[in-house]
């Protein structure tokens, strides 16, 4: 099968960008090409239904968790902060689709994060004393280690596996060393240079490579955000450097 | 005779930034116009134009609708005095950037979110407004970011809001721009202004301390000055205070310096950048904070 060339428009120097006219049976793999190289994919006002999308989520090989409702992008529920998503899980979905059915009032925009970008800005000092420690993730639901420098698939790149929202520990430091280092890494995050920042409208789609990127949501003015969200979970955990 | 569409005025955040369409900034601005203008720049801080090819000439001619125009900039620029542009050309930028850092270990690496600032608050009569318009700029990258300095104050805790209503900080220009301002290099330029100003028009209090350009705030210890700084920096830097413009050729911003700060390009240490930007300022009134306290220079004269 040839793959259709994707008109597609970055929206910053780092991570984003944004496709239209496409259809999600046909370009699946250069979309998810898109992904790789942008992290970030914005499919704007594509309205697609849930059944394509489910077609789409099956290219991956992975287990597809499907939710309907708001709370992923709810700023007073936590979404305000640096989130990784699901890292409290042992083996959280690498990838995660939004699918918008309802706009989030004036403000209520969501924010990503570049984590390589992340990582790759670290002094080498730093970058060497990351890749050595393991955090832990913890919600209400459950908890899981995981490294604080996460390994690609492809065995070279690396991002930083931190957040602001599950990461409670890092192993073998005490509190105030935890504190400088995670201060020092969600500097990195907050760098506006490295993130990308999205006004949503019915009928988007998102797509985002969890295994690198955060997300964090603005406080939504007159009603939160409304649609699905498919996490895709790898069959495996996944390893440190 | 000017007529034509009514002027939109379109909110981008709950707080900051509409996007004005409508109107034609190259041409002598009616009274009705103007009002609708400065109304909306006073409810939303930052205003955006899009596609307004303006001369030179246009531009100043703009600006002085607001008030005075100043010469481009107190310290850099001076080589062309009669000139009233301040132009920002990334590359330049880039190239000073690199010299800096290659003459001494004593500087140490700027930090991107330390850019933040309000336009020249290093003299004691910082710029009421500035007009920046996009020149030649890429199609991706370069953006910059404002933020609601009177919503940053607003959120924060009341005993922190006292407790920084009444602390004035000092700000200053070094014979190197670039690092934060509390580390070295001559200063050739510096004010006092208050912690907390208050804006003269709509007697909102907002926060006027950003990391580019304040150096400390006076009468307290070293610790309890940079611990409240950082916490003011972190506070106004908050995403839901900011709004993100991308920048297309001959857009324009227009923003209110007493109330806001700015950020930008926001990649400029990431991304090898092409931008040139041709910014108009408009002279400003001498701050003053909550007690009624003015601003002081320490160093360099008024702006005009």
């Amino acid at each position: 099968m040839t793959k259709h060339m994707l008109r597609m428009t970055p929206m910053t120097s780092c991570l984003g960008a944004v496709v239209t006219d496409i259809d999600l049976d046909r370009d699946s793999a250069a979309l998810r090409d898109a992904l790789d190289r942008w992290r970030v994919v914005v499919v704007a006002g594509i309205g697609a239904d849930m059944r394509s999308l489910e077609r789409f989520a099956d290219a991956w090989d992975s287990e597809a968790v499907v939710d309907h409702g708001s709370a992923i992008f709810d700023a007073a529920v936590g979404a305000g902060q640096w989130t990784i998503e699901s890292s409290w899980q042992p083996t959280p979905p690498r990838v995660v689709i939004a699918r918008c059915e309802r706009a989030p009032g004036l403000g209520g925009d969501t924010m990503w994060s570049d984590l390589a970008a992340a990582y790759a800005r670290l002094s080498p000092q730093l970058q060497a004393a990351a890749e050595s420690l393991v955090a832990i993730h913890v919600s209400d639901e459950g908890a899981a280690s995981h490294p604080v420098v996460r390994v690609g698939g492809d065995g070279r790149s690396r991002s930083l596996y931190v957040d602001e929202r599950w990461t409670t520990h890092i192993d073998g430091l005490t509190r105030r060393e935890r504190d400088a280092l995670m201060r020092i890494f969600v500097h990195q995050e907050n760098t506006n240079a490295l993130t990308v920042r999205h006004r949503w409208r019915a009928g988007d789609v998102v797509i985002w490579d969890s295994t690198c990127t955060a997300h964090r949501s603005l406080p939504a003015g007159a009603s939160p955000w409304v649609g699905d969200v498919i996490r895709l979970r790898p069959p495996h955990a996944e390893v440190g450097p | 005779m000017i007529t034509g569409a009514p002027i939109t005025v379109a909110p981008l955040t709950p707080t900051i930034g509409a996007e004005v369409s409508g109107v034609d900034l190259a041409r002598p601005l009616d009274d009705a116009t103007f009002t609708t203008l400065r109304d909306a720049l006073l409810r939303w801080k930052v205003l955006f134009f899009r596609d307004q090819p303006l001369t030179v000439e246009q531009h100043v001619e703009f600006g002085l609708r607001w008030g005075n125009v100043t010469q481009a900039h107190p310290i850099v620029g001076a080589a062309t005095p009669e000139s009233r542009i301040h132009r920002l050309d990334s590359r330049q930028q880039r190239e000073s950037e690199r010299r800096r850092l290659a003459d001494t270990a004593l500087v140490p690496e700027r930090d991107a979110e330390a850019m933040w600032h309000t336009d020249l608050t290093f003299v004691v009569n910082p710029a009421l407004a500035s007009i920046l318009r996009a020149v030649n700029v890429p199609d991706h990258g370069g953006d910059t970011m404002w933020t609601d300095l009177a919503a940053a104050y607003q959120a924060l805790s009341a005993p922190i809001r006292e407790l920084v209503d009444g602390l004035r900080a000092v700000h200053v220009w070094h014979d190197f721009p670039g690092t934060r301002a509390s580390t070295g290099g001559e200063v050739v330029s510096a004010a006092i202004h208050p912690v907390v100003r208050v804006h003269p028009d709509t007697g909102e209090r907002a926060i006027f301390v950003s990391p580019m350009h304040t150096s400390h705030i006076v009468g307290v210890t070293a610790i309890e000055s940079i611990e409240l700084l950082d916490l003011l920096y972190d506070q106004i830097r908050r995403p839901e205070f900011t709004v993100r413009f991308r920048w297309a050729r001959d857009s324009i911003a227009m923003w209110d310096n007493r109330v806001t700060a700015h950020l930008g390009p926001i990649d400029a240490e990431f991304a090898e950048l092409e931008r040139v930007m041709e910014r108009v300022t408009i002279q400003g009134d001498i701050p003053y904070g909550p007690d009624g306290r003015f601003s002081e220079s320490l160093a360099g004269d008024h702006f005009h």
